[in-house]
């Protein structure tokens, strides 16, 4: 095994460990993490797998084919915090407006 | 002058001003709606220039965003209040005094006659108004209202004029979701979701240096279309 292999998988196993303890507790994305990190393995033990792939879909390299993915992904993230920020945003505006509603001082009269 | 009907009571129209570090300019625009009798509602939205204390003595309802969310937010935080206070009619004024008191009774005719739910305030339906934009502005308005027009299908003359009036019945059925500035295109929006009845009415602006230097840069104008497409997609 070359030394980047072993870098890598040990790096690999150390993000699963992470999200799986501290992150998602959904059944589903850890399921789903879980076998991407599992492709994750298999391909830096076997890289020519890749090329494989590629070849099968139309893409001249292995390495080619994981950047188109790995540039969907970065997108399917980014539209999901964007998301995620709005839902955040909005609950912060209810609480500062139910802030604001209860704070409000009415004129005084014949002030 | 119109003169709204006999049962727009003044003291049931509600003004909605928000205002972010809006400091003296509020404090005077305030003073200039006084003798119309409207009840007034400023939505202080998180300043940090002591807006609350400028306003001491002054007989308005006086709400605090504990930070500041935006114009959007602002609008309906004051309207939230209004309608808990049992106003019957509700403005959007803006705090830096570039819309007429005078114009108020206008806007509020055609809602108070039942003639429609929403009135928009436009610059664009006088000619003698027209003259008095400046030019830059001009051309940015008129590509906003095409904008507007494609994404809301409202064809409107003026699609970013913050002088609106509406019903009690109208204020209930629209909720502002959008903070910042592209609340503007929402609103429509929502007037239109909820097939309420819009009309446009003429109205002069002040360009005074003051709402100049505060008014919306025109770049900006690209980034809250960005932010009014996020929300048409997502």
């Amino acid at each position: 095994m070359l030394p980047i292999q072993a870098i890598l998988i040990a790096l690999l196993l150390l993000i699963g460990g992470i999200y799986l303890t501290a992150l998602s507790s959904r059944l589903v994305s850890r399921l789903a993490l879980l076998s991407l990190l599992a492709a994750g393995v298999v391909f830096v033990i076997n890289p020519d797998l890749t090329t494989r792939i590629a070849h099968s879909v139309g893409v001249g390299r292995g390495t080619d084919l994981l950047l188109y993915l790995f540039c969907l992904a970065s997108i399917t993230v980014f539209l999901k915090l964007y998301k995620k920020n709005r839902a955040m945003e909005e609950k912060l505006t209810e609480v500062a407006r139910q802030v604001a509603l209860r704070g409000a001082q009415a004129p005084h009269r014949e002030a | 002058m119109e003169q709204p009907s006999p049962d727009c009571v003044q003291s049931r129209v509600f003004l909605v001003i928000p205002a972010y570090n809006e400091g003296r300019v509020l404090a005077s625009t305030i003073r200039g709606l006084l003798p119309y009798g409207y009840s007034i509602v400023v939505v202080d939205d998180g300043s940090s220039d002591g807006t609350a204390a400028i306003l001491k003595g002054l007989p308005v309802h006086y709400l605090r965003h504990p930070v500041n969310l935006g114009q959007g937010a602002a609008l309906q935080t004051g309207m939230d209040y209004a309608l808990a206070q049992g106003a019957e009619y509700i403005l959007h004024f803006d705090a830096d005094g570039q819309h007429p008191a005078e114009g108020i009774a206008s806007l509020l005719a055609p809602v108070c006659r039942g003639e429609c739910d929403v009135a928009v305030g436009s610059r664009f339906l006088d000619a003698e108004n027209v003259k008095l934009i400046p030019r830059g502005r001009r051309i940015l308005l008129r590509g906003a209202v095409v904008i507007s027009g494609i994404l809301t299908r409202l064809w409107l003359s003026d699609a970013h004029n913050g002088f609106r009036a509406l019903s009690r019945a109208a204020a209930q059925k629209i909720r502002l979701r959008e903070n910042g500035f592209a609340h503007a295109t929402e609103f429509l929006d929502e007037v239109r979701g909820a097939r309420l009845r819009l009309r446009e009415v003429p109205v002069t602006i002040r360009y005074t240096d003051y709402s100049q230097a505060k008014g919306q840069p025109a770049l900006n104008s690209v980034n809250i279309l960005i932010d009014v497409l996020l929300r048409k997609v997502l």
